[in-house]
């Protein structure tokens, strides 16, 4: 018998709740779950808390609609019920998407990830002289894209172009990428796109960039890349 | 892919200022509504930081009785942080609602609830932002009607001027009939000033500053106040529940995103106190005591913690320990909470064995402090502030929490108080390092797993309320108070067991400016629109607030300060508070401020009846109440 029952759930997250931090993301989720009367397991001590972790924290102001969340259930419940019972008791703009029972002993979402799509776009596209979306491909097709990047031993050159598993630019300079992601070479999307206006002389400002993540994914195998809940034939 | 949503900010603004949360409003359970399906559009404001305003139960309350009526949208407002501030200057951005997010001047009501004085700039900053005149008297049929509620309209002359009408008293009872006398004066096509005169006229408890007139002495105190127009009350009475069972209390109180001060559920346990200590405003306004039964508030509590999904609740109360049901209740929620992983957080408990048995069930004993207030530091000065608590109950209650595992106590102190010695603060070091000494004497060192005792000792300084046996009393210069907290340091370093004792105390500019409002008079509205301009805002926050430019704004008013708070009053004079009836007679406080002076405690509602005046509103803990009469006073006809 088992004793404890882990689930990986996906969320999406639109709307003004962009503006919630992760931390807060994580203290609603752990409110949701107690409102949809879901029977979590708790940890010991005189304030127990919810065994659930996030996989990768989403940036303040980003949307996504691929965020996962790992939480750890006393009983077995049906995914799809977690699912709907989630919904029931979730609040505008965050909607659980989809759920999967993790076999014992799988590893956590956060450790498995090896890529993140997002899509982007810059706010103020009059900065530009020329056709944003051309300055983008121009951009993306080049050899090497060596930024800075400062690390706990300090600062280190890395290049973007291996870390990037795929981009197509729409008409109106609206990226879709798949960046690299996870506990070693992660790439955050504010990286890139300073890297991209600085090669243009330009000075970048987070809040210059909006971010829509499209999903999370892990590597079965070198060079494929699987959404962390695959897709349900 | 930019998405457009309902959020009155664009996403440059929001990501350039800290903690964006506060402003998207969307907590779990608040309220959206038609707005074409409303006649009433009310602005609840809480003017300070929304972390601040969000942890405060009142507006809860009050929040979801409104939106409970189909006819009326309440919506929220907080006062924007400093950098929002001076963005929504610079871009001539009107303030607006978090749930709608629409600009609070096309609002009906604005409504603010005054927690603490210092917040008074802050009232002025929500008006200015809105792009609402500041003055009342400047405002036209088009602009929404400004009221205040909360503790600090027992004394609302000093922000008299910028507001349109008060309600005096607790929210639930009159509100309605407000509400409905608002919507049929619309119809009637009434101008703003006739259904100001209305309200006065027809609603028990609303207070309209502009229909009084206030003459004064030449020594500057009050002459007299009286109403300038006919049938409107000489005196206001205040509001009051009768039976706390039986009125509304909000089934699901607002989640918010951010971990605010307050982030749990809070159940409410009774209102009043059965204590009368001589300084404490509180004990005195919301007399008598009124327990809500206990069936009702175990339902409350599953109510909102199914609604909410908190992880913790607490109890709401003056003085948890005077609940006639704790015990039981108590019981019931740690019971609950074992079954369903809640955190139940106790309010400060008295000290006793039943209270450690509670705290041990809930609380790591090793991290949490046990806390005592025993607010002065001799018996002979606790008996003249009438605080029912002897050193013996405190040196028992810390032998008895030191076997039990705690080496963590809090002891809170006032410095200023009246007919306060040199011997009183002493006192505050010597209970200190006795209770040290119980420390050792009770925990034998191989009990001690490597800790000590840890003895935190604050003070506060003394600030005269009105409505308490100490409105007459003088307060101290900032100079004076800070003598006596080196003192009360100095005798803290005299003792024994000085190293095991910490010490920290108030800021004493903030305590004065706080004295100055809480007694002051209509004159200082003047005074806090000149500070206002010259740049004070948010002065509850230690980091905001310019003694200087407050003291530059007095001189540019021709006011002088020290009128305000460091005279003695003599029994005779007349208060600007005097026309607000609380239940709860001046004689009554006056008696009580004779026997402080003699020395003398007074007893409490429990042992004997005091005859303090609020038996009048024949309910509660009084002699001869009578629960069933309706909530609220009597309509009176019209
Ligand atoms: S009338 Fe008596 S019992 Fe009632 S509040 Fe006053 S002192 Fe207490």
């Amino acid at each position: 018998m088992r004793e404890f029952f882990d689930y990986r759930l996906k969320f999406s997250k639109n709307g003004p709740i962009r503006y919630v931090g992760h931390l807060d993301v994580v203290r609603y989720m752990q409110k949701a779950n107690r409102r949809a009367e879901l029977p979590m397991s708790y940890s010991e001590g005189f304030s127990p808390h919810q065994i659930l972790s996030v996989a990768l924290p989403l940036p303040v102001g980003a949307t996504s609609d691929g965020e996962y969340l790992d939480m750890r259930l006393t009983q077995e419940l049906a995914p799809d019920e977690i699912v709907s019972r989630l919904n029931k008791v979730m609040h505008e703009g965050i909607e659980a998407r989809d759920c999967m029972l993790l076999a014992e002993h799988a590893p956590k979402a956060m450790t498995v990830i090896t890529a993140a799509g997002y899509r982007m776009q810059l706010r103020n596209a009059d900065i530009f002289r020329e056709d944003p979306g051309c300055a983008l491909k121009d951009f993306l097709s080049r050899k090497e894209i060596l930024v800075k990047k400062s690390t706990k031993k300090g600062e280190t050159t890395v290049d973007l172009i291996p870390l990037i598993h795929g981009w197509t630019v729409g008409e109106d300079g609206e990226l879709e990428i798949i960046l690299h992601a996870g506990s070693r070479d992660h790439v955050k999307p504010a990286l890139l796109y300073e890297a991209f206006l600085g090669s243009l002389g330009l000075a970048f400002q987070p809040q210059m960039l909006a971010v829509h993540r499209l999903d999370l994914y892990e590597s079965p195998a070198e060079g494929k890349f699987v959404p962390l809940i695959p897709k349900s034939v | 892919m930019f998405a457009s949503d309902r959020l009155a900010l664009p996403d440059e603004i929001l990501l350039s200022v800290e903690k964006p949360e506060r402003y998207i409003g969307g907590e779990v359970n608040s309220v959206i509504k038609d707005k074409t399906a409303v006649d009433i559009r009310f602005a609840f404001c809480f003017p300070d930081v929304y972390e601040i305003g969000m942890s405060h139960i009142g507006i809860q309350i009050l929040y979801g009785l409104f939106n409970s009526y189909p006819d009326v949208w309440c919506e929220r407002v907080y006062s924007p942080w400093t950098d929002l501030d001076q963005i929504l200057r610079d871009k001539k951005i009107p303030l607006f609602t978090l749930e709608s997010q629409e600009p609070v001047r096309n609002f009906d009501f604005l409504g603010f609830t005054l927690q603490y004085e210092m917040c008074y700039t802050n009232v002025l900053q929500v008006l200015d932002l809105s792009g609402i005149p500041l003055y009342a008297r400047d405002r036209k049929d088009a602009d929404p009607l400004v009221i205040g509620g909360g503790p600090c309209t027992y004394n609302p002359e000093p922000v008299a001027d910028f507001f349109d009408l008060f309600y005096i008293g607790e929210g639930e009872t009159q509100y309605r009939a407000l509400f409905d006398l608002y919507i049929s004066c619309k119809k009637s096509g009434l101008s703003r000033d006739e259904i100001l005169a209305a309200m006065a006229r027809q609603i028990p408890g609303i207070y309209v500053p502009s229909l009084y007139d206030v003459t004064y002495r030449e020594d500057g105190t009050i002459e007299e106040m009286r109403p300038n127009v006919p049938e409107v009350p000489e005196a206001v009475t205040r509001e009051v529940v009768r039976d706390l069972s039986d009125v509304y209390y909000p089934s699901a109180p607002l989640v918010p995103f951010i971990k605010v001060t307050q982030d749990r559920v809070a159940l409410e346990i009774m209102r009043g106190c059965i204590r009368g200590c001589r300084f404490c405003q509180a004990g005195q306004l919301y007399k008598p005591l009124r327990e809500k039964d206990l069936e009702a508030c175990k339902k409350s509590a599953l109510e909102m913690l199914r609604s909410t999904g908190h992880e913790e609740i607490s109890l709401c109360s003056l003085s948890s320990s005077d609940y006639s049901q704790l015990p039981v209740l108590l019981d019931y929620l740690i019971d609950t909470a074992g079954r369903e992983h809640v955190n139940v957080s106790l309010p400060s408990l008295r000290i006793d064995a039943f209270s450690l048995d509670v705290m041990s069930k809930v609380q790591d004993v090793k991290k949490s402090s046990l806390t005592f207030a025993p607010e002065a530091g001799s018996q002979r000065l606790r008996d003249i502030i009438n605080k029912g608590l002897t050193e013996e109950d405190i040196l028992h209650g810390a032998e008895q929490a030191f076997l039990g595992g705690w080496h963590k106590v809090k002891l809170y102190f006032m410095l200023g108080l009246p007919f306060e010695t040199a011997e009183d603060i002493e006192g505050i070091g010597d209970i200190a390092n006795k209770i040290a000494a119980v420390y050792f004497d009770t925990v034998p060192k191989e009990a001690r797993g490597g800790q000590s005792v840890e003895i935190t000792a604050s003070t506060s300084f003394f600030v005269p309320k009105p409505f308490t046996p100490f409105q007459w009393a003088a307060m101290h210069t900032k100079e004076d108070f800070l003598d006596r907290a080196q003192m009360t340091k100095q005798g803290i370093m005299a003792q024994l067991n000085q190293k095991r004792i910490r010490y920290s105390w108030h800021n004493a500019d903030e305590s004065v400016m706080e004295g100055i409002f809480a007694r002051g008079d209509r004159r200082l509205s003047g005074v806090i629109h000149k500070a206002y301009r010259d740049g004070c805002m948010y002065d509850a926050w230690s980091e905001q607030f310019h003694f200087d430019r407050w003291m530059k704004a007095f001189e540019a008013c021709g006011l002088n300060p020290a009128f305000y708070y460091l005279r003695e009053r003599p029994e005779d004079e007349v208060f600007p508070w005097d026309f607000i009836d609380i239940g709860v007679t001046k004689q009554f406080l006056l008696r009580e401020w004779r026997e402080a002076r003699a020395g003398r405690k007074s007893s409490n509602c429990r042992i004997s009846c005091l005859g303090c005046g609020a038996a009048r509103f024949g309910t509660g803990i009084c002699p001869g109440a009578d629960k069933s009469q309706p909530n609220g006073t009597e309509r009176t006809a019209v």
